[in-house]
């Protein structure tokens, strides 16, 4: 696959894009294996199970009831934000690539909330692929 | 066990950063085991730690003495003991003096012969000139060396007799025939740094943090004598029961100093005329212009505020605020009340709060008659212009304020990282130590988290076991200082009365008095805070104004359509307060409608009610699939807003009110009681009080029991809602512009610095998304900032790697001098730019007459 040099310019030269998002042109490859764009969720019924990927947003772990750690992951694809939520049974075997990940791909369960399904948001059943050493290799 | 008469007189805590391996309390915890009655806190040129320390001491029952170490001239280090009020004023007149010297700090003869009194001094200790001499047998060269004290403080000075290392016993046997031919006392006084002998290697980790970290020329302290003593250990060390003694009776002799806490201290102002009647009369005639004619029910709301607040002495602190807000209004500074201040009448009417009465605010909430403390109006600046609030204030009280300091401990990342260079590791090691280790632990060790974090599992912390044990040492002890984020103190008499105070790089005064010092002393605290999302506001009326259109932000409806659909959108990124991942999602279940939904959702989304089934129960509620219950009919007024759960703080309020008949002073009290951590012995106190009002107003056991339960449950949970309405003033604000003027919105957003959660690049993406275009850096259209163009946003220059403001100022001020550069060449004639700064202007397609291809 070739990468637009206008990607390479934005995320090696400048701290934001002025360009197209990096994930416009992994869309074809990730489509081919499932994935939905955070567009597409919105189409799609709660408790569907999903393929989403993304560059890494930011990780939120509020204090719980339980005491038990939650990490509130947002990924950002050309389309959207996409909010999960990872519980401890995937943070077990995941944890550290979650954390030390730019470009993520989860598969989860879609949890749609409120009046026509506004809130939209994915339980994490496991880390696909952490595709951000690729990614900067191929970069490079 | 027996009191021992010993007094530590000569102690450096972690307060004296990178040093003293104890805080405050693990002090008073090691006398009282030592069972000694008093103990000094003598930190090198810092009173940071004295407000807690005595906090602490009295706690337990152990005498606090308050003092310093200063270095004088020559390089010697003396303490510095405060007798009396004139003392600490004296002490801190000395530290503001020493730390004020560029380079190394001292204090010469003539500042201390100043400014002695009130002081009792210690000298000839270790790091001394005298000693050093009389170690080397130089006896009067000693004598002389101690002239200069001598006449200062005369019978208030004390001869140090320590046993540090060998030659400190023949070096004792000098200064005690020194200090008889003298005439004074000599006092047996070991410098403590550290609690245990083994903590002598934590000591030396923090020493080599100061060379690595600072490239400090400093050098740890010799052996494990810097410890604290029992007095028979002393006695036996130093051969000199008598010199114990002493540190017993100067511990007496400065007892009577002691910090004025739990006593209000508020300023004292000066006003044209009675403050009160002042007060009254510009709250008054600002009603007057408000509305006309004045409303029955808010004549009498402010009638009963002002009441309360001149009864309480406070019209000259609400002047002294509204004299601030003022002048902020007058440059034209945008700003916003925040905290329970904005349930109060007099606030909406002087500093343009929210209305009280239309969003049905309390002002128990913020004052009334069972509190004690000093009252908080805070409020935010925009965050670019704050300084300039800081420094009127500072001009107009001058030599009474102060900026709060902060304390900075060590977070387990830092510990673990400035230990490991301290114990010389590689950069790459140190990296991979933390790599996937959080910033804060949330109250677990460093062990332990190694154990249940995952991504910690293959760690290779797991086999640096000294390392860890260092590191688990180091967190939470004090690491070093700064500057609040805006609080400055006012004080009712000279600043240095209370503090030291030294020069920030800003140009203010800044005191050595943290936030809970200042709560403790019973200071006025006015936190000046910066909201940059104030600035982002103005920034977007500025994009704005550069397309002609004008726009007030003080004039954006509340109640505006289109903004409540965007915000039932979930398409909230930027908007102040709902922008996070968890408020998108709770605004998407809330659908919210009107400005009261927006101070609810506000309220809801706190740590508490997330983690109670709070936020659920609402939810269900509001849409119909709960039915709304009331824990008692009579509580349906108070609760019927929020479907009958408890969400604010001012509702706890009105329960205890309505149903027991408690005053809003004593229901007021009640909740900040459950609010706190409770004992068994507290709960069946609250309980029974709680039982007795309700029998009192004829409930049966039953429902109250039922009441009690609701508030007990929801009492810490609950948001103060005049804050949340406050908030959701801004919140609307910022919604209304990214509905009606979304281009101008984000460009104010990106040039506001870091305005919420989001990077600058998530920023662009959404504008993008939303079509509007986004234009590459260019030499001919870009500056500094993000600009409007057209109907989209040009990026700035510096966003490029190894283009600095600087370079952008050069470029802008070529092209506003000859015109637009013509070509890659031209401008490389034309500015003189060469090498990789060119090279990146070219390669990003910045320079004229190139563009990038696929």
């Amino acid at each position: 696959m070739k990468v637009p040099c206008e990607i390479l310019m934005d995320y090696y030269m400048r701290e934001v894009g002025a360009y197209d998002h990096p994930m416009k042109f992994l869309r074809p490859v990730f489509e081919k294996r499932g994935f939905l764009s955070a567009l597409e969720l919105r189409q799609k019924p709660q408790g569907r199970k999903v393929r989403v990927a993304g560059l890494l947003v930011m990780i939120h772990t509020p204090p719980t009831r339980s005491g038990r750690r939650v990490m509130f992951v947002t990924l950002e694809d050309e389309t959207g934000l996409i909010d999960l939520a990872v519980f401890e049974n995937v943070q077990r075997y995941w944890a550290r690539e979650i954390l030390s990940g730019g470009l993520l791909s989860f598969e989860g369960i879609l949890q749609k909330e409120g009046k026509g399904g506004r809130s939209v948001s994915i339980v994490a059943r496991r880390l696909v692929r952490n595709l951000s050493g690729p990614l900067e290799c191929f970069m490079k | 066990m027996s009191r021992d008469r010993f007094v530590h007189l000569e102690v450096e805590s972690a307060y004296t950063f990178l040093h003293g391996t104890f805080d405050e309390n693990a002090l008073v915890e090691k006398i009282k085991r030592l069972g000694q009655s008093a103990a000094a806190l003598t930190d090198r040129w810092s009173i940071h730690g004295a407000v807690r320390f005595s906090e602490s001491a009295r706690r337990n029952g152990i005498q606090s003495v308050i003092g310093a170490r200063l270095m004088l001239g020559d390089g010697s280090w003396i303490t510095l003991l405060v007798k009396d009020r004139q003392g600490f004023r004296n002490l801190n007149r000395l530290i503001t003096l020493g730390i004020s010297r560029k380079g190394r700090h001292y204090i010469s003869a003539c500042e201390l012969r100043m400014h002695a009194t009130g002081l009792v001094c210690i000298a000839a200790g270790f790091q001394s000139r005298t000693r050093s001499l009389a170690w080397r047998g130089d006896a009067n060269g000693a004598r002389i060396s101690l002239i200069p004290l001598m006449r200062i403080f005369g019978d208030d000075l004390h001869i140090a007799i320590c046993s540090h290392v060998r030659e400190d016993r023949k070096a004792n046997r000098i200064l005690s025939e020194i200090a008889a031919g003298f005439g004074v006392k000599t006092v047996a006084s070991n410098l403590a740094a550290f609690l245990d002998e083994e903590d002598l290697s934590l000591h030396r980790v923090m020493i080599d943090i100061q060379k690595n970290h600072h490239h400090r020329d400093v050098h740890p302290l010799p052996n494990t004598s810097f410890r604290l003593f029992s007095g028979p250990e002393l006695i036996n060390r130093t051969g000199c029961p008598e010199a114990v003694d002493t540190a017993g009776t100067i511990a007496e002799k400065v007892a009577n100093f002691a910090f004025p806490l739990g006593k209000l201290h508020p300023p004292l102002l000066e006003t044209e005329g009675k403050p009160d009647t002042k007060l009254s009369r510009l709250a008054l005639q600002a009603l007057a212009r408000k509305m006309a004619p004045v409303p029955p029910a808010y004549l009498i709301r402010l009638l009963r505020e002002l009441e309360v607040v001149c009864r309480k002495g406070l019209s000259g602190f609400f002047l002294l605020v509204k004299r601030l807000h003022d002048f902020a209004e007058k440059m034209g500074i945008i700003s916003s009340i925040r905290g329970s201040s904005a349930g109060s009448l007099i606030v909406h009417l002087l500093l343009n709060g929210p209305d009280p009465i239309r969003h049905d605010l309390l002002f128990e909430r913020f004052i009334n008659e069972g509190r004690g403390d000093m009252p908080d109006i805070d409020i935010d600046f925009d965050s670019e212009r704050r300084d300039e609030v800081t420094e009127w204030l500072t001009t107009f009280l001058p030599g009474q304020t102060a900026l709060v300091c902060t304390i900075h401990s060590f977070k387990v990342r830092s510990a673990v990282r400035l230990a490991a260079r301290a114990l010389g590791y590689p950069l790459e090691e140190i990296s991979r130590f933390t790599e996937c280790l959080p910033w804060s632990l949330r109250g677990i060790g460093l062990t332990e988290a190694m154990e249940r974090l995952p991504e910690l599992r293959d760690s290779p912390l797991r086999s640096e076991e000294r390392l860890v044990r260092f590191a688990e040492r180091l967190e939470g002890l004090p690491f070093q200082k700064s500057v609040h984020l805006g609080g400055v103190i006012v004080a009712p008499n000279d600043i240095l009365c209370w503090s030291p105070v030294e020069h920030t790089s800003k140009g203010f005064m800044v005191s050595q008095l943290d936030k809970d010092d200042v709560d403790s002393l019973g200071l006025l605290k006015l936190d000046l805070l910066g909201l940059r999302m104030h600035t982002a506001i103005r920034k977007t009326k500025e994009a704005l104004a550069e397309k002609k259109t004008i726009m007030d932000p003080g004039s954006i409806p509340l109640n505006d359509p289109e903004t409540y659909r965007l915000i039932r959108s979930t398409d909230t990124l930027g908007v102040f307060q709902l922008e996070s991942p968890g408020q998108r999602n709770l605004v998407g279940r809330l659908a919210p409608e009107k400005f009261e939904d927006i101070v609810a959702e506000i309220s809801l989304f706190r740590p508490g009610p997330v983690k109670s089934d709070m936020v659920e129960r609402y939810v269900k509620r509001r849409h119909g699939k709960e039915p709304v219950t009331f824990p008692h009919p009579s509580l349906e007024p108070v609760l019927r807003e929020t479907y009958g759960i408890i969400v604010f703080q001012e509702q706890v309020l009105e329960v205890v009110h309505v149903f027991c008949g408690f005053s809003y002073a004593e229901a007021d009290s009640f909740r900040r009681a459950m609010t706190r951590e409770r004992s068994v012995l507290e709960m069946a106190r609250l309980r029974n009080a709680f039982m007795e009002g309700a029998k009192g107003m004829g409930h049966s056991r039953k429902a109250a029991e039922k009441v009690f339960e609701r508030v007990a449950a929801f009492a810490a949970y609950g948001f103060c809602k005049a804050h949340a309405a406050a908030f959701a003033e801004i919140t609307l604000q910022s919604a209304y512009l990214k509905t009606h003027y979304p281009c101008e919105f984000y460009i104010g957003l990106l040039n506001a610095g870091h305005v919420g959660s989001y990077p600058p690049s998530v920023i662009l993406n959404e504008a993008k998304r939303r079509g509007i275009p986004v234009y590459p850096p260019h030499v001919n259209h870009s500056g500094t900032g993000y600009v409007p163009e057209g109907s989209g946003i040009r990026l700035p220059l510096n966003i490029i790697h190894h283009i600095g403001p600087g370079t952008v100022r050069r470029i802008m001020t070529e092209r506003h001098r000859n015109g637009y550069y013509g070509s890659a060449e031209e401008f490389r004639q034309r500015t003189s730019l060469r090498g990789r700064v060119f090279a990146a202007l070219m390669v990003t397609g910045a320079l004229p007459g190139r563009r990038m291809t696929a």
